[in-house]
């Protein structure tokens, strides 16, 4: 046996540490190859199986890919969608919605009503919208164009419920695959949207090109609603969970957009004039009590004394940085969605009164016992959060055992009612109260209360928008005179965009179809 | 081999005085040991507090105030760099006594029964199969982070391979003339177990002992960094990294603070395991086969066949 | 030869038997569900029990570790719950990155190891050779995790050399996928490289001490041709060793690396399926990476009879 390779290596060696001398930091922009969208986008979702997923992000990457029976415009009001126009019966149960003509799914077929009703009965059966919104509804076929949707009783949110949303799109795919689906994510992923997807490779990206037989919505793009048909011809959404790896390729100028950022790296990027700063979707963080186990919270006096003794400013500091990206908020909606009356309540809700609280906690006869408190690693700003959190209940003379976890073993920890006391819990926003995860009395540690219940039940029937804002401020009194939960407040998800994306607009999260790219 | 047993156990008067003229251990032994003196005497006598947070001051450089800076909560990052060293070195210290002496059981257990000894070194084989480092991750997701189930985790890790080379010597010893006297004579097999060959294997086990104390910091760190490891808010080496990773760009002294700790306190065991080996078997050289055999140990699965005599 | 190899294969059955059965009641006792992570964090306890129900994890244990098995044998490892694809599309799919990484790794640990190791032994006892033996110890010790984070502060954050983590494929865009492979493979590659070194080093050394080096000495021959042509030449066994078993280790130990690097390799793909709970593909590559450590082992041992006939192949090493 020979070794020869020796001497190539050593020739090898020259030549490498030529290169190694010779790298520069180069400006290769893959980006503006091919008029293609490139996207730096954290963790790849489950599915994109929006009837059964309640990842945010699915809906995100999902609604690129599908599209829904109606749509929302930049003001937040109903604007078609696949369907043309749509009319409300005189007793408000009963709409027919028509659906627009030449309307192709991505695998050529046409669509038809029994496309949608499949979609829709399916939608209605799995997701967390559809059970709350279209309990006992009902979805039929006339001829091939027309859709009707009979209610039990009126709904307030109908028509709103069947346009995009956080999570959890009523989407329509082709019938066929519809009623094959079970309560599994589907695999085939075919859509009417304006891209159609061409490769996923798993954790590392996917794919999309502009589907070449799109028909458009009417009138000009705002929100959702109007032209959707993109102005390049590829997207390509690359699954970078690494936060600094998605900052660091932007300013390099490999990718076009970033989401989301790392909070700490905003300053940084912020006085950069190479790229735009914007805020993709929001969450709210809460302070959650264990309904489902005995202890000190069920003594309303205790929820309260952490509710004034919490300082939120740190806690908010602590999980996203900067104020540009957190708000203070002691109601149950966001503040952007102003549809839902926020003058509820006192304003001074943060008023960090550490001796009040103490009195509080002593009333409520809190005897010394050790309180778990868990949260997410993966998610840095429940992580920081919860640390801030801990630091400042045990200066209100509580002890507090923080448990942190990977993102399965808490989810797992938090359907065990035995395993925790206090919860940070991020909840993503819904279009009405009802649908709020922290209120839902099955969800785990989830209030049990007879008056809660009452209201969300009138809530879940109103049939007017006057009457659902007389209950959300039923609902908001209730909130904060029982204090379910504390909230800390919502963060906003930061995303950069680079010099070469003129303009992108955002409704709930990124429509990456409203890019306009500069050439 | 009992003379050398006695050496390690410093029962002969000589012991000492070699133990002085060995460079490494004497180097290695003042880095380990002012590392954990530093650890226990310097908390309390700064008044650091390795856990109180100040959001408002996140991420500054080193001052007088904070000679290491202070981390993405405010901490004080020199008070976690010490409360990591005692993590650290507490939960090695811990994993390689209970290992050691789970291994040095079952594996002189072993070599007194053969059908025992085909069950265990099958299982041993299986277990060691598997990267060290994988199978730590994979051991602590399953029983969930904390503590005592990280050590459970790296002592299930490190038993396999002590136990499969203290089999061997055992099995060596029972040939010897002296082991095979003692049976003669009607000894017990528990009486030649603990009078023979226990003593007769403490000293290859001593020099693994200090190896595997390394890995388990180096291990701890990478588990802590990949988020598997010792629980955080708690300090320990892998959690400053894990942190730091996620500042790096903003407060790369994070990183850099830590890895010195780590490398340092490395560095400094290696030592102490070669130097332990030119003491207990001088004709090997020391560093070469320590250094190479710890590595190894460390990144790839453990292939029994090398502890085969 | 082939009987020897045959009995050595068949030697691995018992190992991976246990290896089975480890890794898939790890999966078992893990906490966290797949059916949950599918469905995401606001779904119902209910809806993800049904879920479990249609995903088959409500069967008992032993039914799914001998339907598993049955199906392994039959080289199905299964369909990953995540990626919409079986788990041996998914490893070959991961497996491109980590098999680059490791080919770069190991070449740039031999371009430092071959010529410092030769030389080292050339002018042993020098401060030359002091300071290889430091580098190497320091490089034995230093965890490559922790050398990786100091690269990157280095080349990417003060120097703005190299990206910080990433990957580009080398073979659509060899420039690219080459600098991002740069820092892994020099994180990972110091220790090989030290490792290398040092095994040059003894072995030169010891092909130095030897009468037909004398020989050839006495003859003239020049020192340097002598330790280039000769000396290296002969030393090669130890060094072929040291690469095969680099290389498994590498197949299978860059897990952190790949991490901290973001590349989508092998060890990516066990680190997320891990936190996804995503069982089937666990399984298949800690099994996977167990038959290929094994199998390079095996290779090595059996490569040492071929280069070198004295080494003769006998049980004594298997039990």
């Amino acid at each position: 046996m020979a070794f020869k390779f020796t001497r190539r290596s050593l020739l090898g060696a020259s030549v490498l540490a030529l290169a190694a001398a010779s790298l520069t930091f180069s400006n290769t922009c893959f980006a503006e190859e091919e008029n293609t969208l490139v996207v730096a986008f954290g963790a790849q979702p489950p599915s994109l199986d929006t009837h059964v997923t309640t990842v945010s992000t699915t809906n995100v990457l999902a609604r690129n890919i599908f599209e829904t029976l109606v749509t929302l415009d930049a003001s937040m009001n109903v604007q078609p969608g696949l369907a043309q126009s749509w009319s409300v019966s005189e007793d408000g149960r009963t709409y027919r919605f028509t659906l627009r003509s030449g309307v192709k799914f991505h695998n050529g077929e046409p669509l038809t009503s029994k496309d949608v009703v499949a979609s829709l009965k399916r939608w209605q059966t799995y997701s967390l919208t559809g059970k709350s919104v279209f309990e006992g509804a009902n979805w039929a076929a006339e001829g091939a164009d027309t859709v009707v949707l009979n209610l039990p009783v009126p709904r307030f949110n109908a028509l709103e419920s069947l346009a995009p949303a956080y999570t959890q799109d009523p989407v329509i795919m082709p019938g066929v695959i519809a009623e094959a689906a079970t309560d599994k994510p589907v695999t085939k992923l075919v859509g009417t949207g304006p891209f159609r997807l061409t490769n996923w490779e798993a954790d590392r990206a996917l794919e999309l090109e502009r589907y070449a037989d799109y028909t458009s919505f009417d009138g000009t793009q705002s929100g959702t609603a109007g032209d959707r048909t993109p102005a390049f011809a590829k997207l390509r959404i690359e699954f970078v969970p690494d936060e600094s790896t998605r900052t660091f390729g932007l300013s390099s100028g490999e990718y076009d957009i970033a989401t989301p950022l790392a909070y700490d790296s905003i300053s940084e990027l912020r006085s950069s004039d190479e790229l735009n700063l914007g805020s993709a979707s929001s969450a709210m963080i809460n302070l959650g009590f264990n309904f489902g186990k005995p202890g000190i919270f069920q003594d309303k006096r205790a929820r309260e004394a952490i509710n004034l003794g919490l300082e939120r400013e740190s806690v908010l500091t602590a999980a996203a940085v900067d104020p540009q990206f957190f708000r203070l908020n002691n109601h149950l909606m966001l503040l952007a969605q102003k549809q839902w009356a926020a003058d509820v309540g006192k304003t001074d809700f943060n008023p960090a009164d550490v001796t009040k609280a103490m009195n509080l906690l002593q009333e409520a006869g809190y005897d010394g016992k050790e309180l778990v408190l868990i949260t997410s690693r993966d998610y840095a700003e429940m992580y920081n959060s919860a640390i801030v959190v801990q630091q400042q209940l045990q200066r209100l003379g509580l002890k507090v055992k923080l448990e942190s976890y990977d993102w399965s073993t808490y989810v797992k920890a938090r359907a065990d009612r035995q395993a925790w006391d206090l919860i940070i819990l991020e909840a993503s926003p819904k279009p009405a109260p009802t649908q709020l995860i922290f209120l839902n009395k099955d969800f785990p540690g989830g209030p049990q209360d007879a008056k809660l219940e009452d209201i969300l039940a009138k809530f879940r029937k109103a049939g007017t928008m006057e009457q659902a804002n007389e209950l959300y401020r039923k609902l908001e009194e209730w909130n904060q005179s029982y204090i379910p939960s504390v909230r800390l407040g919502e963060v906003d998800f930061p995303f950069a965009t680079s010099k070469r994306v003129q303009a992108i607009d955002v409704q709930y999260d990124l429509m990456f179809w409203t890019a306009r790219l500069r050439d | 081999m009992t003379e050398l047993t006695q050496t390690i156990l410093g029962r002969r008067g000589g012991a000492f005085s070699r133990a002085m003229q060995n460079p490494h251990l004497i180097v290695g032994l003042i880095i380990v040991g002012g590392m954990a003196l530093a650890a226990v005497v310097l908390p309390p006598l700064m008044g650091l507090d390795s856990l109180a947070v100040d959001p408002l001051n996140r991420l500054k450089p080193p001052s007088v105030a904070h000679p290491f800076g202070t981390d993405n909560f405010g901490r004080d990052l020199a008070a976690r760099i010490l409360f990591g060293a005692s993590t650290s070195l507490s939960l090695a210290a811990l994993v390689t006594v209970l290992a050691a002496s789970l291994g040095v059981a079952v594996g002189i257990l072993a070599s007194f029964s053969r059908l025992l000894d085909h069950v265990i070194m099958r299982i041993c084989d299986g277990l060691m199969a598997i990267p060290a480092l994988l199978f730590a991750l994979a051991l602590t997701a399953t029983f969930g982070p904390n503590f005592s189930n990280l050590v459970i985790a790296l002592v299930i890790v490190f038993v396999p391979g002590i136990a499969r080379l203290v089999r061997a010597r055992a099995l060596a010893l029972r040939s010897e003339t002296f082991v095979e006297a003692a049976i003669a004579m009607g000894g017990s097999n528990l009486h030649v177990m603990a009078r023979h060959i226990f003593p007769n294997v403490l000293s290859i086990v001593a020099v693994q002992v200090t190896f595997i104390f390394a890995e388990t910091i180096v291990i701890e760190a990478a588990l802590s960094f990949l988020g598997a490891g010792v629980p955080p808010p708690a300090a320990s080496w892998g959690n400053i990294l894990y942190d730091g990773k996620a500042a790096i760009t903003k407060a790369p002294y994070m990183v850099l603070f830590a890895s010195t700790a780590v490398v340092i306190t490395v560095v400094g065991l290696t030592m102490i395991g070669d130097g332990l080996r030119d003491l207990v078997d001088p004709r090997m050289s020391a560093r070469e086969a320590g250094g190479v055999r710890r590595f190894f140990r460390l990144v790839v699965p453990r292939s029994g066949k090398g502890d085969h005599q | 030869m082939f009987t020897y190899t045959l009995r050595r294969a068949g030697a691995l059955i018992p190992v991976l038997l246990v290896v089975s059965i480890v890794v898939f009641s790890l999966g078992w006792l893990a906490p966290g569900d797949p059916a949950r992570i599918v469905l995401g964090p606001e779904a119902l306890e209910a809806d993800v029990q049904k879920l479990r129900d249609s995903m088959g994890l409500n069967e008992p244990l032993w039914h799914r570790y001998l339907e598993w098995m049955s199906h392994a044998f039959r080289g199905d490892l299964g369909t990953s719950y995540f990626l919409n694809m079986p788990v041996s599309t998914a490893i070959g799919q991961h497996f491109g990155p980590t098999m680059q990484l490791a080919v770069l790794t190991i070449v740039y640990a031999l371009v430092i190891s071959v010529p410092l190791g030769t030389l080292a032994a050339r002018w042993r006892g020098s401060a030359f050779d002091q300071g290889i033996a430091g580098f190497t110890l320091i490089g034995l010790t230093f965890p490559s995790f922790v050398l990786s984070l100091l690269l990157v502060i280095i080349f990417s954050v003060w120097l703005r050399w190299l990206p910080v983590a990433g990957y580009r494929d080398p073979f659509s865009d060899p420039w690219n996928g080459l600098r991002y492979l740069i820092l892994p493979a020099l994180s990972l590659g110091t220790i090989y490289a030290a490792l290398i070194t040092r095994t040059v080093r003894a072995s030169v050394l010891d092909v130095l001490k030897s009468e037909y080096v004398d020989a050839a000495r006495s003859r003239g021959v020049s020192e340097n041709r002598l330790l280039f042509a000769h000396a290296l030449r002969n030393a090669g066994l130890p060094i072929i060793t040291m690469i095969g078993l680099s290389f498994a280790s590498l197949l299978s130990g860059a897990v952190v690396a790949e991490s901290i690097f973001n590349i989508p390799g092998i060890g990516s793909l066990l680190v997320n399926a891990i936190e996804r709970r995503d069982y089937p593909v666990l399984q298949g590559v800690v099994l996977f990476l167990t038959i290929i450590y094994l199998g390079l082992n095996l290779l090595v041992d059996l490569l040492y009879g071929v280069i070198d006939p004295r080494v003769r192949l006998t049980d004594s090493v298997v039990k």
